[in-house]
């Protein structure tokens, strides 16, 4: 019996956001893994096929596409917002969970949004939660991130918008389908162009390794998984088989990893990952492959599970020692063991070391890549995987957690709540779970490939193991050289910095002042033309008529200076005058006619 | 500090063992690349022996060195270079 | 439902009972409840105004000879276009007596007569059909104005009274002129009877440039905008409300009732120079507001840009333009009418206007900033709130008539996100907080605030009963326009229906997705 089943998982998001101001008590707090549980509940059984359309504004709108591909998108992310809410729930400050909830429903709404409009909508909730996630640190630094953050992410969301409407106009339609790849229509670009201010493609990319790291504790661990892969859905949905894209993925993820070697904050180092692991994500997209497309997603699956985990070792690490920068940390391997395993979980799964589930969805992009004869792109990407494993496999936890340094007993570490440890010990689980048993995340891979991918063959066990082990053999080599130091890296953003501060100094402050003037002009000359022209007035008044008609002059001299003397600033006698004259102005109209 | 933090602590004495582990390891993985390997060489190069291993290093080494000596005395500048702080 | 109560007649002389109940009590507490009673009693009598029909055309009307020499006549409706500004008159005066309540100590008396008085003049603009009528009223409504700016006002309350007072008579003047001159041509002061008559072009053309000036004065339009930032600012808070909510809005009325009805060619020949315009405003009025410290300042700047996207809607001739330009009149209305009166419950506990003396607030008064934020989502056309809805329908109808056009305003979209954005944000965190002592929303405060935040939540999710009112309307207009002048149609589609038909790459129509490829 076929029974057609659709729970919007972001309902029980925006029902928590809605409910939380008012929750009294010490145990709201509780309530916070709730919807991240009926969102798991309700992606397991919804059946496919198109749910919940709506009619807005005279144009319908469909909020519940549910295939394979979105299927599969809804999955982790509800996995990743239990793992999530799990590891916030020590927060006090409510406006953190309700901005997490809905930035979490905006990413749901995304993925089940079956057109523009309602991904519009979605598209900028999520803007706003992943702003606040930011705003919410209250410090200096991450107010003035936040600021950028938002408005980086609405010119993006202006371009999409630019880019349906005139798509509208063009096809009459809202509907989100593919986009055939070659095409050189200008909407196609402008949506294109907003979807990839999300997906952090390089040049536009600035604005991710610019907030993530000024975000709350739990706020990035929140933002690393939603915006990028909503983009990559969108690609996938969207923009499968664009050539440029597997030309900019491979720039991407080469140039994440580039920063990623030099930068000194763990939490940017994660940040300028998520560049070069989306970039896998984006170039699997563009090259368009059966095999490239399923290896997109799955990675974007498996990211979101070890990316998650990484960023809860590195918030551990902030929340517990104050600071993320890795020349102030190491020492601390022994004070913090198991953030430290947690965090090597991660790492190696980011890597593709095997047994970890980075290892069967990574290799799926390359070897699709390579199949398809794509060699750059393939090249590309086995040089980001060196990389990554030197970056974040080793420098960071290395840098972090031991650093040359003795064991630090004197610095004062706070005490990491239970949840912490338990929302990383689900991804924790995860990560191996799938890497030593595959078929549970290949299952649900929505493309149909001729042949199937099986990771674990000896071969690609060894090779991975031989990159990855001369790459670590590669830092241990240079662990002098990389040692990190505190600096701030240029990066694209000084361009759209400059625009932005230019703007408001040479463009904006000078108009107010300008308008000021130009208002001042009306005293000047409006006002005093006009009180030229009323004494010149009383002048011709007073010397010529009065010299033709003497006592009528006078006379009209006389009432004005009868209406000089009422002018005494009393309101009430103004009001009564005006009303008197108004009254007999009236009497004498109606009288007349 | 825990079991496994105390654990951790021995193993730093034991630092020089880990790494003739490694050294170890390793070159029992270049032994077995010489019998295994791939079916499908993505670009030639790579069904030689050995070629994952030098990649590995080669493009490790080159990247760090060019970044940190390189690429970041020319990109870096003050923490406070934007006067976000 | 009540075909013989005369109640838009009833609408504008409540007011005027109020305000002459009002002259002989002394008792400033008992001035304030009898005024809030009264704005509330008048806001019950528009109850009839719900049996409105939308596709009837001019309903409740009401007419009389007043004048019969000269042809004058009492003659009062409501259509489409005018029903939704009728109720934005008849929220607004309760909503500005209770943020008054605390703000005016002197003179209380003479306040509420003004307010009421405004009002009254208030509705007669909007439901006139007698062009003298309406001038009458268009005029009733300086002198309280003025009063309520040159008596309760800032420092520089004289300058910005006098100023906006001569300004809006000088372009009232003109449109006497065109009055007077519609009455020689056409042999008639009714608007109904005028809107069936044709004018020869050069007519049309001076008739068209006349009314417009006066138009573009209160709208107000770049470059005749500059009274507004001193009166906003000058004005008391009530009058911020109003003179934002309800008088700005007469301008853009009265494009839709007199430029396009009874000059259609000419308006169609205007039509890219209003365009142009428009655009200016928007842009310009964006760009200036971003380089404001003055909170009031800025939000009277943001008014220019709003204004500049219901002009704009109005010229392009598009359904959609039209029906988004009525929207964000209701919305610019209910928006920044509540935006006014947070700055002036804000300028009670501060005594100032500048952002530098209202830092911090997030602390708190988080009730205080849950509502600004709103309102400042609302303002930049965030989705999910009413400038969203006004908002893109104004983007549809613009990228339906022209890219460059569209192109143009969507930079004056982010200049919106970026000024409102960047004062909420130092309102909430700026640092140091100057808001240690103050306390947060009182009563009275969340019953004013709350209200429009329903209305903004309420027409950005389900806007369709306020399009259902207009639509009609909005059709007879352009109906009327396209068959009485050469409106340029918008280019058609491009021929892209084989897009449409797109088949996705055969990798992708798998049986793993299980889809059905839509018709």
């Amino acid at each position: 019996m076929e029974t057609s089943s659709f729970i919007h998982p972001a309902i029980g998001f925006l029902a928590l956001a809605a409910v939380l101001p008012f929750l009294r008590g010490k145990w709201w707090n509780w309530l916070l893994p709730a919807p991240a549980v009926l969102a798991v509940f309700a992606v397991f059984t919804m059946t496919p096929g198109d749910h919940l359309t709506l009619n807005w504004l005279g144009q319908t709108l469909l909020l519940g596409r549910v295939d394979k591909l979105s299927l599969v998108f809804a999955q982790v992310f509800a996995v990743m917002s239990v793992a999530g809410m799990l590891y916030a729930m020590h927060v006090k400050d409510r406006g953190q969970h309700i901005a997490a909830a809905l930035y979490v429903s905006g990413g749901f709404g995304c993925v089940f949004a079956g057109d523009y409009l309602t991904l519009f909508v979605f598209w900028e909730l999520m803007s706003i939660g992943s702003t606040f996630l930011v705003l919410l640190n209250r410090t200096r630094e991450s107010v003035l991130a936040g600021f950028r953050y938002f408005l980086y992410h609405t010119a993006g969301g202006l371009l999409l918008l630019a880019g349906l409407l005139i798509r509208y106009k063009a096809l009459g339609t809202w509907e989100f389908t593919p986009m055939a790849p070659g095409s050189a229509h200008l909407y196609e670009w402008l949506i294109l162009a907003g979807f990839c201010v999300n997906a952090a493609v390089v040049p536009l990319h600035a604005w991710l390794p610019d907030a993530y790291p000024r975000g709350t504790v739990t706020g990035s661990v929140f933002m690393c998984a939603y915006t990028t892969k909503t983009a990559v859905y969108v690609l996938a949905r969207g923009f499968a088989g664009w050539e440029i894209l597997a030309a900019a993925g491979t720039v991407m993820a080469v140039y994440g990893v580039l920063y990623a070697c030099i930068e000194n904050n763990a939490r940017r180092i994660l940040s300028y990952h998520i560049v070069s692991q989306v970039g896998y994500m984006v170039a699997g997209i563009g090259v368009g492959t059966a095999m490239t497309l399923n290896g997109a997603v799955a990675h974007a699956y498996a990211h979101i599970l070890y990316k998650g985990l990484l960023f809860m070792g590195t918030g551990c690490l902030l929340y517990a020692a104050g600071t993320a920068k890795l020349d102030k940390l190491g020492g601390l391997a022994a004070r913090l063991p198991w953030v430290m395993v947690l965090y090597m979980v991660a790492a190696l799964s980011i890597s593709g070391m095997p047994v970890f589930n980075g290892f069967i969805s990574k290799t799926m992009t390359i070897t699709g890549a390579a199949e398809a004869h794509q060699t750059l792109v393939a090249l590309g990407l086995e040089i980001a995987a060196v990389g990554t494993f030197i970056s974040v496999g080793i420098k960071l936890p290395y840098f972090a957690f031991w650093g040359g340094k003795p064991t630090d007993n004197d610095r004062v570490l706070a005490p990491i709540p239970w949840n912490m440890y338990a929302g990383m010990s689900v991804l924790a689980v995860l990560c191996i779970l799938q890497g030593v048993a595959p078929s549970i995340l290949y299952a649900y891979l929505p493309f149909e490939v001729e042949h199937p991918y099986v990771p674990w063959s000896v071969w690609h066990v060894l090779q991975s193991l031989l990159l990855l082990g001369f790459s670590g053999l590669a830092f241990y080599l240079l662990r002098k050289v990389i040692t990190p130091h505190e600096g701030l890296n240029l990066d694209v953003d000084i361009a759209y910095r400059a625009v932005g501060t230019g703007a408001l100094r040479f463009v904006c402050r000078p108009l107010a002042f300008l308008d000021d003037r130009w208002t001042e002009a009306y005293r000047t000359g409006g006002l005093r033309g006009l009180m030229g022209i009323a004494l010149g007035s009383v002048w011709f008044d007073r010397r010529a008529i009065d010299g033709v008609v003497d006592g009528s002059a006078r006379t009209v001299r006389g009432i004005g200076g009868l209406g000089a003397r009422t002018q005494n600033g009393s309101l009430q006698d103004y009001l009564g005058l005006a009303a008197f004259f108004a009254l007999c102005v009236f009497g004498l109209v109606w009288y007349l006619g | 500090m825990n079991g496994l933090g105390a654990f951790l602590e021995r193993q730093r004495e034991l630092r020089g063992a880990w790494l003739k582990a490694l050294y170890g390891v390793l070159a029992v993985l270049v032994l077995l690349n010489l019998f295994v390997g791939p079916h499908e060489p993505h670009f030639g190069l790579d069904a030689y022996p050995g070629f994952w291993a030098l990649f590995g290093l080669v493009v490790g080494v080159l990247m760090v060195v060019i970044m940190k000596r390189v690429v970041q005395p020319v990109i870096v500048r003050r923490e406070d270079h934007y006067g976000d702080i | 439902m009540y075909p013989d109560i005369p109640v838009l007649s009833i609408l504008i002389f409540l007011p005027l009972v109020a305000a002459a109940l009002l002259l002989p009590l002394r008792d400033d507490e008992t001035v304030r409840r009898v005024s809030l009673a009264a704005s509330l009693i008048g806001l019950a009598a528009g109850w009839p105004l719900i049996a409105f029909n939308p596709d009837a055309g001019f309903q409740f009307v009401e007419r009389m000879t007043w004048v019969a020499r000269w042809g004058l006549e009492y003659h009062l409706a409501v259509d489409g276009i005018s029903i939704l500004m009728v109720w934005l008159t008849l929220f607004t005066l309760p909503l500005c007596v209770l943020c008054s309540w605390t703000y005016i100590g002197k003179r209380v008396k003479e306040f509420h007569v003004c307010l009421l008085l405004m009002t009254s003049a208030c509705i007669g603009v909007f439901t006139s059909m007698d062009l003298v009528l309406f001038y009458v009223f268009w005029e009733a409504m300086l002198i309280p104005m003025y009063l309520l700016i040159a008596v309760w006002g800032g420092a520089e309350r004289r300058y910005a009274s006098i100023k906006f007072f001569l300004y809006t008579l000088a372009g009232s003047t003109l449109l006497l002129v065109a009055i007077v001159a519609f009455r020689i041509a056409g042999g008639t002061f009714s608007i109904p009877d005028l809107m069936q008559q044709t004018f020869g072009f050069r007519f049309q053309y001076w008739a068209f440039l006349a009314m417009a000036l006066a138009f573009a004065i209160k709208v107000p339009m770049f470059p005749f905008h500059t009274w507004l930032p001193a009166a906003h600012v000058q004005a008391p808070s009530a009058g911020s409300v109003i003179l934002a909510a309800v008088l700005l809005k007469m301008g853009t009325y009265g494009f839709l009732r007199f430029c396009l009805p009874l000059t259609p060619e000419a308006s169609v020949h205007f039509a890219p120079l209003m365009i142009g315009v428009s655009v200016v405003s928007i842009l310009y009025g964006g760009a200036v507001a971003l380089g404001q410290t003055d909170i009031k300042k800025l939000v009277a700047y943001s008014s220019v840009a709003h204004m500049g996207f219901v002009t704009l809607g109005i010229f392009l001739f598009q359904k959609s333009g039209v029906q988004g330009a009525l929207l964000q009149m209701l919305n610019h209305g209910i928006v920044t009418g509540a935006m006014f009166m947070m700055i002036g419950a804000l300028y009670e506990r501060s005594h100032s206007r500048e952002v530098a003396d209202n830092m911090g607030l997030g602390k708190y008064l988080p009730a205080f900033m849950f509502f600004w934020g709103l309102y400042a989502l609302a303002s930049f056309g965030f989705p999910g709130t009413n400038g969203f809805v006004g908002e893109v329908l104004v983007f549809v109808a613009a990228f339906q008539q022209s890219l460059t056009v569209g192109a143009l305003i969507v930079p004056g979209a982010l200049l919106a996100a970026a000024y409102m954005f960047r004062v909420s944000l130092r309102m909430a965190w700026g640092s140091p907080s100057t808001a240690k002592t103050w306390n947060d929303l009182n009563c009275r405060e969340w019953t004013y605030l709350l209200l429009p935040a329903v209305l903004v939540l309420w027409i950005g999710l389900a806007p369709a009963p306020f399009l259902r009112l207009i639509d009609p309307s909005v059709d007879r207009l352009l109906a009327d326009l396209r068959g009485r002048a050469p409106v340029k149609e918008a280019p058609l589609a491009l021929n892209h229906a084989d897009a449409v038909r797109h088949e996705p790459p055969a990798i992708l129509a798998s049986a793993a997705i299980a889809k059905e490829v839509r018709q």
